[in-house]
């Protein structure tokens, strides 16, 4: 393992990472102006660096409107997602509804403006009856073709 | 209520059987002789009498390919037509037309009997059966064809239009 270079080990004494004997070898290290001059530098750069950061602060006219949103927050129940699965529920019955009414009424119209035809029966032996609906112009049609079967 | 007695209630509203008529129903009826001369193919020829069916008849024996390309009318009745009272309607001395009609549904179409007699004479005694009965449900502007039945010269064809 690489041994750490003596700036390291003082960058590391001024982050509080080092052990008691490693700090207290630092210290040591201190009495030569070599090392205190490096640690100076470290000392300027780290509270330069302290003052260009942005504080927060909550001024005391804020601080009634800062509370209540905490309270708000706290006293708030969570939203559960009960109501959008509700919503959904009821969107999706309506819609099979609509489309089931819509289904029926068009095809009643569709009969509406067509003949039909129920029942048609003959008394003729052996006739054949085809009936139908044009679905153009909604003209029904009852054909009797007779097989001349019949005795009558 | 729920979604199925919903359904169920617009359907049973929707194929209700209608309206009993209390006044009179405008009818016309139109017999045609079918019969094949023999013309040039597709060409079809229609008497006088015949423009308010024509359009019906013509697209008929086109869609079904029947020999048929002369028309010609033998008989023609407009009148009004009493609930569930059979009324006349004149074909020739064989075949004799009747129309009764019974109810109208919500959309204005009505509900009848339309029968053709047929007549004949064996042993000097007049003998009749149902050529065709048929129980059709009529709309305003679409016409009831019937149609087939042996004349002693071609087919038979009715057209039966009803009014308001």
């Amino acid at each position: 393992m690489k041994r750490p270079t003596w700036q390291e080990r003082l960058e590391r004494y001024r982050d509080g990472e080092l052990g008691e004997s490693d700090a207290q070898e630092v210290e040591a290290m201190l009495d030569a102006p070599a090392y205190r001059d490096y640690d100076a530098s470290l000392a300027a750069l780290s509270s330069a660096a302290r003052e260009s950061m942005p504080r927060s602060e909550i001024a005391d006219a804020q601080l009634p409107a800062f509370m209540a949103g905490i309270r708000e927050g706290v006293e708030t129940p969570q939203r559960g997602h009960r109501g959008f699965w509700a919503l959904a529920s009821l969107s999706t019955a309506a819609l099979i509804v609509a489309l089931s009414v819509f289904s029926l009424i068009m095809l009643n119209s569709h009969d509406a403006v067509h003949t039909t035809v129920e029942a048609a029966a003959s008394d003729i032996e052996g006739v054949e009856i085809d009936t139908y609906t044009d679905e153009e112009d909604g003209t029904a049609v009852v054909w009797v073709s007779d097989t001349g079967s019949d005795t009558w | 209520m729920n979604l199925a007695g919903l359904a169920v209630a617009v359907l049973v509203h929707t194929t209700a059987a209608g309206d009993a008529l209390t006044e009179p129903v405008a009818v016309e009826w139109f017999a045609v002789q079918a019969t094949h001369e023999d013309r040039d193919r597709g060409v079809m020829q229609f008497g006088d009498g015949l423009d308010a069916v024509r359009h019906s008849i013509e697209k008929f024996v086109e869609k079904k390919r029947l020999d048929l390309d002369t028309f010609a009318r033998i008989a023609h009745k407009k009148t009004d037509a009493s609930p569930n009272t059979e009324t006349k309607l004149g074909i020739n001395s064989r075949y004799t037309a009747f129309v009764m009609p019974l109810t109208r549904d919500d959309r204005g179409r009505v509900r009848l009997t339309f029968r053709i007699e047929e007549t004949s004479e064996r042993d000097g005694k007049k003998t009749t059966r149902d050529a065709l009965n048929t129980t059709s449900s009529v709309a305003e502007d679409s016409p009831l064809l019937v149609g087939g039945l042996k004349l002693e010269s071609g087919h038979l064809i009715g057209a039966l239009l009803v009014g308001k």
